[in-house]
């Protein structure tokens, strides 16, 4: 395998509340190839925004990074300095939001916002950003881009602002761009149109996608490989395909059978009782094991580590082949 | 098809948009919004009728006016054969009851759930002042939660315990049909499975009738009997829901249903979707309203004649072509003015 393009490990993000540190992230390790797209999905509160955000020192003012490595294209960016992180966020990384309404400024023309990049980092003259920037919207889809050039975001459909912010996230070159939530506010039909265009983009240009999701068909859709988060941990890793057709995790197999499936149409959906732990004060142990099924008397002592399964398979369960019986009596997702 | 428990015909329900004033004092008429143009829809006693479609189509306007929250332009809307006007007597209320998406917004926070239940049963005179509190916990037991949550205020629950306390607030007047406005929409994906589980179980065991509004494609596949398609103030398709996802006959279905994303890794939707965005319902395209994001739309007959739902009874589509042949698919309107 070459250089991984984001190597994460054991990355800690904490809030220092007047009730004592919470872990929103706590140990997660991933990593993602040149040109591959990795899905972090979980449910809210499972700290996949943290855990995006720490990558590019974009944490709320009272959040930090309590320890862990992250290293971009070789440069270890927990160590780097303000001014090394900013030059690396406008250049190899870039970041979209969910509601591009407030990532973006609302009283400046798109086209302007759009060549920003390409006119102060890149050093384009004015009319060479401009160009860059109609390019640009071509390049994501953006109909009658001359004329939309001039609008404000406000005067764009949440599609449209969708890919205005696209335009902007590839308006340096990045390398890698984290998606977080990016098509939850939109429409099915709007969603499918930026899903197929950010697949193209990772195709063509081969940019790498770190893509936060809650919605598991989603990260199928768009993901080569998937780490799952619960409250607060990477429990499960995988390649898409293994994950969610054979799941090693309970927490990933309850939440693929509360899911229903377009493809397989059950009499019943199944659900995870009870709900996901105060971050504060997690469970001892697994953090799962109050609502798991599978649940021994080991899973509630020492914390459990991530144990490779071979590949980039992973899973923090003790009893994780109690899963792959399971998957084995009643498959999980149509045609597996 | 016999008469359905409710009757949707002809319904028009128009929002006057600001500047309406102005425009008057100017001798013009006001701009309205059609959000509801022309809604005909039959619900079945005992079955959950899904309805879906994109944001802004006018969904949660045709159950605001099935409730009688929304006083029709046009058209009526009737029960049991009897006519449900703007103004409805209290029993023709209590029949129809509505659950909100945001469970957050639509209880009130300074009463418990014994104070939010208690004063409706109490209001429409539901059960004798002394069975009160019975009737309470019977509510509470039926939606899952204990007699322990009588106490409690909203901000108490979890997002799916509230939603369980705002259906067990709709059931305390025992209505008949009951409207379920994205009812999971704002809950966490393990706990929607329960909350449309407890749909499904409520409906067995009372009897109920259920209209689903939904946009997730897969939960109403799982839950419905059948489905019907809004697009732009109008229903464009209605069919059992194995028949709808299995054969779909209007453009716009089969585009909804390719732009589903599907839990089976690489399952990708190859085919288009659904190219553009909706139009204004401020001014809806002439002819079919889907034209200009349809893939076999043919000039002039699309932009000049109004399709109309035609079929079986069973399972309507208003496209020209929903019943024959259709003509080779080509460039949308919408994306032939961007080149
Ligand atoms: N501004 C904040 N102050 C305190 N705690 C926060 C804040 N933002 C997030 N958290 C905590 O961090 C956890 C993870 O949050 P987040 O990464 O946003 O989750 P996700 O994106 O998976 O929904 C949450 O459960 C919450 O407890
Ligand atoms: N109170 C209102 N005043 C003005 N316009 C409204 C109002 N409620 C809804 N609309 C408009 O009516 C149309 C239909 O809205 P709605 O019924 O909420 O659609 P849906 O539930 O399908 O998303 C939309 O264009 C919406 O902006
Ligand atoms: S009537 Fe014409 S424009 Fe409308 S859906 Fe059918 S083919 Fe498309
Ligand atoms: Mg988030
Ligand atoms: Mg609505």
């Amino acid at each position: 395998m070459s250089r991984p393009l984001l190597r994460v490990e054991g990355l800690r993000v904490e809030f220092n509340l007047a009730r004592g540190v919470l872990r929103a992230v706590d140990g997660a390790s991933f990593d993602v190839q040149p040109g591959e797209a990795l899905g972090i999905v979980g449910e809210s509160g499972s700290g996949k925004t943290m855990a995006l955000r720490a990558l590019v020192g974009l944490l709320p003012r009272t959040a930090r990074i309590a320890s862990g490595t992250v290293e971009i294209d070789g440069v270890d960016v927990t160590a780097a300095g303000e001014d090394e992180r900013r030059e690396l966020r406008g250049r190899t990384v870039a970041m979209i939001f969910q509601e591009p309404k407030t990532a973006l400024n609302p009283v400046m023309r798109v086209g302007e916002q759009i060549a920003e990049t390409p006119l102060v980092r890149l050093g384009l003259s004015r009319r060479a950003a401009r160009t860059r920037a109609l390019d640009l919207m071509r390049l994501v889809g953006i109909p009658d881009p001359t004329r939309r050039v001039e609008a404000y975001p406000h005067e764009l459909s949440g599609g449209m602002r969708q890919r205005v912010m696209i335009a902007i996230a590839l308006s340096a070159d990045p390398k890698l761009i984290l998606c977080d939530e990016p098509t939850t506010a939109l429409d099915v039909t709007i969603q499918d149109q930026i899903l197929k265009l950010l697949g193209a983009l990772q195709r063509d240009l081969g940019v790498s996608l770190v893509f936060v999701s809650h919605d598991l068909a989603v990260i199928a859709q768009t993901c080569t490989k998937v780490a799952v988060m619960y409250a607060g941990q990477v429990v499960e890793t995988g390649t898409v395909d293994a994950v969610f057709r054979e799941p090693r995790h309970p927490y990933t197999l309850g939440l693929l059978r509360s899911v229903p499936d377009f493809d397989m149409v059950r009499e019943h959906l199944s659900s995870i009782p009870g709900s996901p732990p105060d971050l504060a004060s997690p469970p001892a142990g697994c953090r799962f094991h109050p609502r798991c099924p599978f649940v021994q008397d080991d899973c509630r002592g020492a914390p459990i580590p991530l144990i490779e399964l071979g590949g980039v398979r992973a899973t923090r369960c003790l009893y994780h082949e109690r899963c792959a019986e399971d998957v084995r009596r009643e498959p999980v997702i149509a045609g597996a | 098809m016999p008469e359905g428990l409710l009757e949707v015909d002809g319904l028009h329900v128009q929002y006057e948009l600001r500047g309406g004033l102005a425009r008057r004092v100017r001798g013009l008429a006001p701009e309205v919004l059609r959000a509801v143009d022309g809604v005909d829809l039959s619900i079945a006693e005992g079955e959950t009728l899904g309805l879906v479609g994109e944001s802004g189509c006018g969904k949660s306007t045709l159950g605001r006016a099935i409730v009688g929250l929304e006083s029709p332009a046009a058209g009526s809307v009737r029960y049991r054969g009897e006519t449900l006007g703007a103004t409805r007597t209290r029993t023709q209320r209590r029949r129809v009851q509505m659950v909100f998406q945001d469970p957050y917004s639509s209880l009130n926070p300074r009463m418990t759930v014994r104070q939010t239940l208690a004063e409706l049963l109490r209001a429409h005179r539901m059960v004798p002042p002394a069975a009160i509190e019975a009737r309470c916990r019977e509510l509470l037991d039926l939606v899952g939660l204990g007699s322990r949550a009588l106490d409690a205020h909203p901000r108490q629950f979890s997002g799916g315990q509230r939603q369980r306390v705002a259906i067990a607030r709709a059931l305390a007047l025992e209505p008949e049909l009951l409207v379920a406005d994205e009812p999971v929409s704002a809950l966490d994906v393990s706990v929607q499975a329960t909350v449309l589980n407890l749909l499904d179980e409520l409906r067995e065991k009372l009897g109920l009738t259920v209209l689903l509004i939904a946009h997730n494609m897969a939960v109403v596949r799982h839950v419905s009997d059948r489905v019907a398609v809004m697009y732009l103030g109008r229903i464009v398709e209605t069919a059992p829901t194995g028949e709808l996802f299995t054969n779909p006959r209007h453009p716009y279905t089969k585009g909804l249903l390719t732009a589903v994303p599907r839990l089976v890794p690489g399952r990708a939707s190859v085919g288009a979707g659904v190219v553009g965005d909706p139009p204004s319902p401020v001014d809806p395209p002439s002819g079919c309203r889907f034209h200009p994001r349809c893939p076999i739309a043919q000039e002039p007959l699309c932009s000049t004649e109004d399709p109309g739902l035609t079929g079986r009874p069973e399972h309507l589509a208003a496209c020209h072509f929903a019943w024959r042949e259709p003509p080779p698919a080509h460039t949308p309107e919408v994306l032939q003015e961007a080149s």
